[in-house]
């Protein structure tokens, strides 16, 4: 008697557990490349943004330059505005180049190009947003601090030797430009 | 007795241990189990998903691949205008597509960048083409003999990918296998086969084409376009650029104080440059500066700082603007466009010569609103583009051009401008700024043929306005 009991229970606990594993869990994903840039960027951010920012943040002219400021956000936080603006110049050099697809967002989602996609940087908020859509619009009026490369990466952590092959064009903060 | 007891208690507790213990262990289990299968089939039905949509992005490159190889045959062989006009349109748009989807799939970039030029540049050919069979004009012999080219070069490209969309059909291709090659997982043999190496075979056989198209914004000429107004000129030693720097820096505003201007090297890219950084005193932002080696000139200055509040118009900022091109050797400026954006004016200036306006000679300043400091300045298309420039006599007059517009349009400016068109080449044009369902218009009028040559509709971006 007992032991039917027993089985009955463990019965019901399996039940409910199927029931729970229905249910859809948010996984959270590892951010450890945040929190990294986070600390080594904090220096920079000037606490004043905010509140000048306020008004002219829902405004938005256009998705492609929101979308442009999304990938320097997440690719180049705590990087000069130099460094920042080059990041968006790689991206309309994209565009231009008959080589990589002929829209921002075609560009920006391309497999395995950035990693702040692939890891979900991109959808990070804002840190110090003034100077992000500065840098931005100034990237997609067509200032070009990296002189025409099509690509950027952190020499220090990068992987690819592929990428050393190119010729580098320029150095701007901790990224190396290439073409 | 009490013996007894004790010992069925210790009993009892053993078995009670047992039991909590082993119902625990149990439930333990079942739930990594469950947890586990749950999260093994979520997984995979991702990765079938994703797995689908580069098995359709390859099916629909093969196809209209394919496609385009049927269409530029079908195109040498029509002969109505129409009719031609309507295949390469197709060819066009197939061949858009056909790239859209190579970028879609999860393919080293390198290997198939020539393979996306290829598509690119049949595309704006097609495109080229099409608008000049719609405006009457044959299609020349060596154009034909240029479509012939892309089609044995289409040829090829359809029988790799033919290779690979038989590999597709067997069930072969493993899209991770290709994603991972970037992370050099797979052995070096592997490497060499599959669709990776299908791809990179395509790019190979392209190195005898290069340069054969002329026509169209992603030819050979413009992507390896030459900087026209330095071309000629001798290089200036890095003293001479400092000079330069410091002249750009000297004049941003009254009583700049430069606390210093340090080499930064040189950069080799699409034109030649010393780079330099500056600063100022009192300011903790530093100072990027470009200078070009041949001719000594400022190719870009670029440095941003906060500001708070608006006290210059725009109009004052225009001349501001004007004013520190002239001190920096740059004259005969017109503002075109600006923008704001956080409390800065960017300003588009184009040159002009002999009150034409020369739209691809732009020159980018940005000035903070608040005093004025200039504080960009960008000038890559006035030295690609800018000369003196020699056929500016228009063949049909201002009235003729006029009578090309639309009837109910109201034209409230008018002039001459060259202005560049989707393979970058100048036309001469009549520009007309006028109105028309309460919606703002630019047309350009070619001022030799008298054709439309673009219009543009003014849409009001928050902070952009158009000054003419």
């Amino acid at each position: 008697m007992k032991k039917a009991l027993k089985r009955i229970n463990v019965m019901i606990v399996l039940v409910v557990l199927l029931f729970l594993s229905y249910i859809e869990f948010e996984i959270p994903v590892l951010d450890v490349y945040a929190t990294k840039v986070d600390a080594s960027s904090t220096s920079s951010k000037n606490p004043t943004d905010q509140s000048s920012q306020s008004d002219k943040g829902s405004e938005s002219d256009g998705g492609s330059v929101d979308l442009l400021a999304r990938v320097i956000n997440a690719e180049a936080r705590g990087e000069p505005y130099l460094g920042q603006v080059a990041v968006g110049a790689v991206i309309m050099n994209r565009v231009k180049s008959a080589e990589f697809p002929n829209t921002i967002a075609g560009v920006v989602y391309q497999k395995g190009q950035f990693s702040s996609v692939k890891d979900g940087q991109i959808n990070k908020p804002f840190e110090n947003e003034a100077q992000v859509r500065k840098a931005a619009q100034e990237a997609y009026n067509g200032s070009d601090p990296t002189n025409g490369a099509l690509f950027f990466y952190n020499a220090k952590t990068t992987t690819s030797k592929w990428l050393f092959t190119r010729p580098t064009v320029k150095v701007i903060g901790r990224h190396t430009f290439a073409k | 007795m009490l013996e007894k007891i004790e010992k069925n208690i210790n009993n009892y507790k053993r078995k009670f241990d047992h039991r909590t213990w082993g119902i625990l262990a149990y439930v333990m289990f079942g739930i990594a189990l469950l947890y586990g299968m749950q999260m093994a089939n979520m997984f995979k039905r991702q990765k079938q998903i994703v797995q689908d949509n580069y098995n359709k992005s390859m099916y629909e490159l093969v196809n209209y691949v394919k496609n385009v190889e049927v269409l530029i045959s079908k195109a040498r062989i029509t002969t109505t205008p129409v009719e031609s006009s309507k295949t390469y349109a197709d060819i066009w748009r197939q061949s858009n597509l056909a790239k859209e989807n190579l970028a879609s799939l999860p393919v080293d970039q390198n290997a198939m960048s020539n393979t996306s030029k290829f598509l690119a540049q049949v595309s704006d050919y097609s495109y080229s083409l099409m608008k000049q069979t719609i405006s009457g004009d044959k299609v020349t012999d060596e154009q034909y003999k240029m479509l012939e080219e892309i089609n044995n070069k289409s040829d090829e490209v359809a029988s790799v990918l033919n290779d690979i969309y038989d590999d597709l059909n067997n069930g072969k291709v493993k899209w991770n296998e290709v994603e991972n090659y970037g992370d050099k997982k797979l052995k070096e043999q592997e490497k060499e086969e599959g669709v990776l190496s299908n791809i990179s075979k395509i790019s190979k056989t392209f190195t005898d084409y290069e340069g054969l198209i002329y026509d169209g914004a992603f030819s050979n000429h413009i992507t390896e376009v030459k900087p026209v107004m330095i071309e000629n000129e001798k290089e200036v030693t890095v003293e001479e650029a400092r000079k330069k720097a410091e002249e750009v820096l000297k004049n941003t505003k009254d009583d700049v104080q430069i606390e210093y201007i340090k080499e930064k090297g040189e950069s080799k890219g699409n034109l030649d440059l010393y780079l330099f950084e500056a600063k100022y005193k009192n300011r903790e932002e530093t100072i990027d500066l470009e200078i070009t080696k041949k001719g000594g000139l400022l190719s870009l200055f670029i440095t941003d700082r906060d500001v708070k509040n608006k006290k210059k118009t725009e109009k004052e900022c225009e001349e501001i603007g004007k004013e520190y091109l002239k001190k920096i050797g740059i004259e005969n400026v017109k503002a075109t466009y600006y923008l704001e954006i956080e409390n800065m004016i960017t300003i588009n200036y184009a040159m002009v010569q002999d009150n034409i306006t020369l739209y691809p000679d732009l020159i980018k300043v940005k000035i903070a609103m608040d005093d004025g400091e200039v504080c960009s300045v960008e000038t890559t298309g006035y030295i690609f583009n800018h000369k003196e420039r020699t056929d500016i006599k228009p063949e049909i007059t201002i009235e003729e051009a006029r009578n090309v517009l639309n009837k109910n349009i109201k034209v409230s400016e008018e002039s001459v401008a060259i202005i560049p068109n989707e393979s970058k080449k100048e036309v001469l044009t009549y520009e007309f700024k006028g109105r028309i369902n309460d919606k703002d218009f630019i047309i350009y009028v070619n001022a030799k043929t008298g054709e439309e040559e673009q219009v543009l509709l003014i849409i009001n971006t928050p902070g952009g306005t158009l000054t003419m």
